[in-house]
């Protein structure tokens, strides 16, 4: 693997793309606390693997429907939340049940690397739990966990976390059992041209995949604190290099990671949607 | 890719402030901190005996470069203002709109303001169309008003163009663009003396905490 940096191939934009598709989230974080302590991740708080309970409690159900309760519509729900041991898989499958009962909102239920955690530690087939996050109205998976698919790099930066081809088989069992796939993309200050490559060679079983998300690294709060956040220039280049190998797939942002500016500029590259965080509910 | 250097000009703005000694003393600091680079503009010009090799007037004085205020392009949603050197800029260059005055060949360097409120992509669209239609003008954005992602943007695909008003604490933001578009940094001003390299920062890898063990995985050291 070299280290050449991925350069954006500087073009002017002659045509407007189509209008860019702004989703209103509600975020729901269920916990900060996570034993897996990834470099990049701000939900590293310590966590302890067992012992007395030393943790505050994940977000509540009380609190989940006093926010439906008022009201605002919602694109799409996010949950997510660090790795704990003291809620068990059942609780964050009513969590989802709430949810998806109270909103029209399409429901974005934790990651591959949440969903392999619970497998492990419930000792439960990851097939029947994918189908359960279904029943309780879970749309797709997120993407978590799916930051950048090289594992020598996550050898580096999360040792805890699962294998590139853990990550992929669980999304493809998501797929077969009806949810939809996400993937994303981090993008951190130097990234080279061949983790991109190598990245987005490793979703090539996600035939289906709609849809990537592409993150720039945000450092403050983690383990990363004086790492850099990628140059919009280097998030361009990721744009154009997945256009160049997933040119079906639709490429979206947080509109809160970059600024009005890069957001606009990143649609001209071909970005068609921007998740807005509407609402943030959980510690 | 263009290797051409990026310019790092710095520039005290003088034009509100009537030249006394304190604002004298003022540029005089300036000039110190920049290792004898850096432009002045005035509005009025230097006393006697005074002398900066780079610097313009707000008001047309002959043989002085000349800053024309900013004004809106018509037309396009940016701003610009105008340098024009020496004897060419006579009293009715005021009157003249910026199309054409650029089209003199005193014309020094034409820079561009973007307009509050304007989408990035109206800017970059104006500043294209605009050196499209005058390629041969030395085109200059004036960094404070477009910022940091409309400027890199515009200079990876117009490499021609250069930044003014970069002030002292963004130098780095300078430094790291220019480092993604592999082009070095010159400090230097008009005057004409020979610009000086900026090196770029040094780099320090991310802070690895060392109390950061993942050898195994974390258990509560209570439970132990």
């Amino acid at each position: 693997m070299t280290n050449a940096p991925l350069r954006y191939r500087a073009a002017l934009l002659q045509t407007r793309p189509r209008p860019l598709e702004h989703l209103k989230v509600l975020r729901v974080n269920t916990t900060r606390n996570c034993w897996m302590q990834c470099r990049f991740c701000d939900f590293s708080r310590y966590a302890p693997l067992s012992g007395p309970r030393p943790v505050p409690p994940a977000v509540g159900r009380a609190a989940l429907k006093s926010e439906l309760g008022r009201g605002n519509r919602y694109d799409l729900i996010k949950i997510r939340g660090g790795l704990t041991f003291w809620e068990p898989w059942s609780y964050f499958l009513q969590l989802v049940r709430v949810l998806a009962e109270g909103s029209s909102a399409a429901v974005q239920a934790f990651s591959a690397v949440e969903l392999m955690h619970f497998h492990r530690v419930e000792k439960k087939p990851l097939r029947e739990m994918l189908e359960e996050l279904r029943w309780a109205g879970a749309t797709s998976l997120g993407p978590g966990g799916g930051e950048l698919l090289v594992d020598s790099l996550r050898e580096e930066l999360a040792v805890h976390r699962i294998r590139s081809q853990e990550w992929v088989t669980v999304q493809r069992l998501a797929m077969e059992a009806g949810l939809q796939s996400r993937a994303m993309m981090m993008v951190f200050r130097g990234i080279t041209r061949d983790l991109v490559q190598e990245h987005l060679l490793a979703l090539g079983p996600l035939r289906d995949l709609s849809v990537i998300e592409i993150k720039p690294l945000r450092p403050q709060g983690t383990h990363m604190e004086n790492a850099q956040p990628p140059h919009l220039l280097e998030m361009l280049a990721v744009v154009q290099a997945i256009q160049d190998l997933w040119p079906q797939v639709q490429i979206a942002v947080s509109a809160d990671s970059v600024s009005p500016d890069a957001l606009s500029i990143l649609h001209q590259h071909g970005v068609s949607m921007a998740y807005f965080n509407a609402e943030e509910i959980g510690p | 890719m263009t290797h051409q250097p990026l310019s790092w000009i710095p520039v005290l703005d003088l034009r509100q402030e009537s030249l006394t000694s304190f604002a004298l003393r003022e540029a005089a600091v300036f000039y110190r901190a920049h290792q004898g680079r850096g432009h002045l503009l005035l509005g009025e010009p230097l006393p006697p005996g005074i002398s900066y090799a780079s610097w313009s007037c707000a008001r047309p004085l002959p043989g002085q470069t000349w800053h024309s205020p900013v004004r809106s392009w018509a037309g396009l949603p940016v701003a610009a203002s105008l340098e024009i050197a020496g004897d060419h800029a006579p009293e009715p260059a005021r009157d003249c709109d910026l199309p054409s005055l650029l089209t003199q060949d005193a014309a020094c360097r034409l820079t561009l303001y973007r307009i509050p409120g304007t989408e990035a992509d109206a800017v970059i669209q104006a500043v294209s169309q605009i050196r499209e239609d005058h390629p041969r003008a030395a085109l200059w954005l004036d960094l404070p008003s477009m910022g940091w992602d409309a400027a890199a943007y515009l200079l990876a695909v117009i490499p021609a163009l250069q930044l003014m008003n970069v002030p002292d604490r963004e130098l780095s933001h300078l430094l790291d663009l220019a480092e993604i578009l592999e082009r070095p940094v010159q400090l230097h001003d008009f005057g004409g003396a020979a610009p000086l390299p900026v090196l770029p920062l040094p780099e320090y890898p991310p802070q690895m905490d060392n109390s950061w063990d993942m050898s195994s995985p974390p258990v509560y050291p209570g439970y132990l």
